[in-house]
């Protein structure tokens, strides 16, 4: 089924969700046209031995097992172009947030502390993989050559991208946070006043009513848009959520939760911030490892 | 023992293989479906905010997102005491059909018609749905646009088509538009079309196979799933079993699962074994998803699924239908309602009201949401401290409740095409199709891009290797 120039494509997930493929699939009809230009030669469920050569390797996902490992060390060496579809492979994404609990406590609670489950141990068999202690982006086992960020990437970025790439032009890159493309008002916060903005943390579902055009942070809910990456087109904040941060911070930030507590000291009382709210869960939702202050603050840092 | 392997080939990427085990004389003793992937979900969500499962429980599944949204949801409405708002109801609900248009196109068209429309012995480079797309461009194209139709259904609503963000404790985060609801009645019409095409396909398919049916993987399980009234039920009712023979073994509010449901632990995977408690393990497992929905339910309430739901029962009368190929049958029926459903939705002038959600406060508590996903009966069960944070979470996921069944299935399937200890590769993607029929979340997704590769390995007794055989993409 190889044809003559067409690019070949090999695409695989390692610990996720599957939302990246499907949202490659979401490009419906205008998939077709992309079929146009590659040949996929290698499916997602293959044995890693046989990773043909390819030019370009996507890879959605986080690395959290001994079979991950090896697939994303074959993909390496046999891909010419190495691509972290998404963000659990660009930063370890939610599939990372394992990396707050040592291992061992991770597998009690699934196997043996659920209350459904009855006389339950840790699955050992010799068919299953073991699970490494800390599960990891991908650039932090093997050298990528371009990210798509997004949980999942927008198709149209995907398209972009993949395009760009068979081209030979640069792919699409983002340096603004979100707030540079949201269109919330924003009116307080650019007052220069003593005051704090607002004098509470609240989840969306405390405040008596949504406003859909005003800034969140000036509703006193905490939206992760300071310290997150634009290129998502705002979908949570159209769909008035809150943003939490899913396509990991713009290339400025070196931590994505420590840059959404800097950038929100001048509007909230950051007390109220650190006792009400997840900061580790919220800030660092999408990013814990390639992060140090979420490992710090877990309960692992005694351990 | 002497085993046969079939890794897909997950031994080293990750999410699904078989072993097949032969006794000292070849005959197959049993199967074992292996999920290799665990992400630990119900330990990292402890110390998150309740309010916030509903965004971080859909990462669980890209597939069916929006049954984890409003699972978790559901759970934190009941853990805070809020009751929501009609308009919310119908908003959650027809998000949740746009789920199943989705995701049972999704299943139908690209993973399972490749192997019914092009003949399950066709060359496997090309069975998938590239193949089918050279073949028969016309349908791919209709199959494409039917999961557009229930992923911008989603989206419209949810705010996003994966990994929705829409629905929070006390409702929704905002009303549906009156352009919206436009374009969504539109898109409907479309869509019933193309949902009877998909049926029609799909029992021309299975007459084409009737011959095979029968015997293919064939089981005879207890079901489970939702009904309201005995009326199938995707979003909210009473969770009821159904033995064998059809009678009921138990109905119960879901919030009361953990007095019915357990969950054994095997080496040999990191998914779990579902069963009623009541009857132990392994005689207390069973069935969910489209097929045990539609042995569950004695109607559909829409015209043209309960008309098929007539024919479908039919098939075995006066007992439930267990033949496991009719999955695909049930799952087509299902996408009929799920457009039928949504256009019910859609014409009650209540979806439009803006008064979506109310305010709801943190407290402590505890709450259960079960909701019916594509795949089956998912349950999210959350306890949490007067901060609003979660200080425990159990999950039972769709696809477990079948994993007994898979097992089962496989090992069905194993005796039929296991001769003196071997199996010919090209019965390779009958083990297969018998895992594809529960339409395993783990597997399914990445099968969308292809062919899945097999290996099959046989081991004699001491470890050696007698046979190996392999299909490649």
């Amino acid at each position: 089924m190889r044809m003559a120039g067409k690019t070949t494509v090999a695409t695989a997930w390692l610990q996720s969700c599957s939302g990246c493929h499907i949202s490659l699939l979401d490009l419906h009809q205008e998939l077709l046209d992309v079929l146009e230009l590659i040949d996929i030669t290698y499916s997602p469920v293959a044995d890693v031995k046989k990773v043909p050569r390819a030019t370009v390797g996507i890879i959605e996902g986080a690395v959290g097992n001994e079979e991950n490992l090896e697939l994303l060390h074959e993909f390496r060496r046999q891909c010419d172009l190495l691509i972290a579809f998404g963000t659990c492979a660009a930063f370890g994404g939610v599939t990372g947030l394992r990396n707050l609990v040592p291992l061992d406590e991770v597998l009690a609670r699934g196997y043996v502390e659920t209350e459904s489950t009855v006389g339950g141990h840790v699955p050992a068999g010799p068919d299953i993989p073991r699970l490494l202690p800390d599960v990891k982006a991908l650039h932090q086992v093997v050298k990528i050559d371009a990210t798509i960020p997004g949980c999942p990437p927008l198709p149209s970025m995907i398209k972009a991208t993949l395009v760009a790439l068979l081209t030979g032009k640069t792919p699409p890159h983002h340096t603004h946070n979100l707030c540079h493309e949201c269109t919330r008002k924003k009116d307080k916060m650019l007052v220069a006043t003593r005051d704090f903005v607002v004098d509470a943390v609240m989840s969306p579902h405390e405040l008596p009513f949504i406003d859909p055009e005003v800034c969140f942070l000036e509703q006193g809910v905490l939206c992760m848009g300071p310290a997150t990456c634009e290129g998502c087109d705002t979908r949570c904040v159209q769909g008035n959520m809150p943003c939490r941060g899913c396509m990991g911070p713009p290339p400025s930030a070196l931590e994505q939760g420590a840059k959404v507590i800097n950038a929100l000291s001048s509007i909230l009382p950051a007390g109220g911030l650190m006792f009400h709210e997840d900061v580790v869960g919220t800030g660092y939702r999408y990013s814990v490892p390639v992060s140090l202050f979420p490992r710090l603050a877990s309960t692992r840092s005694t351990s | 023992m002497p085993t046969i392997t079939l890794a897909p080939i997950s031994r080293l990427e990750g999410h699904g293989k078989v072993t097949i085990q032969l006794d000292e004389k070849n005959k197959v003793v049993g199967a074992h479906f292996h999920v290799v992937e665990f992400r630990g979900f119900e330990k990292f969500c402890e110390g998150r905010l309740l309010a916030e499962m509903p965004v971080i429980t859909p990462r669980i599944c890209g597939i069916c997102p929006v049954s984890h949204h409003l699972a978790a949801v559901k759970a934190c409405d009941a853990a805070l005491g809020a009751a929501v708002p009609p308009a919310a109801q119908l908003l959650r609900e027809l998000m949740h059909m746009g789920q199943f248009i989705h995701s049972h196109a999704l299943h139908f068209f690209y993973l399972a018609a490749p192997d019914f429309v092009l003949g399950t012995s066709s060359d496997p480079a090309k069975r998938n749905v590239f193949g089918l797309l050279e073949k028969d461009p016309v349908l791919v194209k209709k199959a494409i646009r039917l999961r557009q139709i229930g992923q911008h259904l989603i989206e419209r609503i949810g705010g996003r088509p994966i990994h929705p963000v829409a629905a929070l404790p006390g409702g929704m985060s905002r009303p549906l538009s009156h352009e919206h609801r436009h374009e969504i009645r539109q898109d409907l019409k479309e869509a019933l079309e193309l949902a009877q095409l998909a049926l029609t396909v799909g029992k021309g398919v299975f007459e084409t196979y009737a011959d095979t049916v029968p015997k293919f993987a064939a089981i005879t399980t207890k079901y489970m799933g939702l009904h309201k009234a005995e009326q199938l039920e995707l979003y909210d009712g009473m969770l009821r079993v159904v033995g064998e023979s059809g009678s009921m073994i138990a109905d119960f509010d879901p919030k009361d699962y953990l007095a019915h449901i357990g969950e054994h632990v095997e080496n040999s995977s990191y998914m779990k074994f579902p069963f009623l408690k009541a009857l132990g393990w392994p005689a207390g497992t069973y069935r969910v998803g489209p097929l045990a929905r539609l042995n569950v339910a004695k109607g559909i309430g829409t015209p043209l699924a309960n008309r098929e739901l007539a024919q479908f029962k039919a098939l075995v009368p006066g007992a439930p239908v267990y033949q496991t190929l009719y999955y695909h049958y049930a799952r087509l029926i299902e996408l009929l309602y799920a457009v039928e459903r949504a256009q019910q939705l859609i014409d009650d002038d209540t979806i439009v009201s803006r008064e979506v959600r109310i305010p709801v406060e943190r407290r402590a508590g505890e709450g259960v949401g079960v909701i019916e996903a594509p795949r089956g009966t998912l349950i999210h069960h959350y306890w949490c401290d007067d901060a609003g944070k979660i200080t425990k979470a159990n999950l039972i996921v769709a696809t477990a409740h079948n994993n007994h069944a898979i097992d089962a299935s496989v090992a069905a399937v194993a005796k039929q095409f296991v001769k003196g200890g071997a199996i010919a590769e090209g019965d390779l993607n009958l083990v297969e199709m018998a895992v594809r029929c529960y339409d395993p979340c783990l597997s399914c997704a990445t099968h969308a891009a292809g062919q899945m590769p097999l290996v099959v390995t046989l081991l004699a007794a001491d470890g050696s290797v007698l046979q190996q055989v392999e299909r490649r993409p």
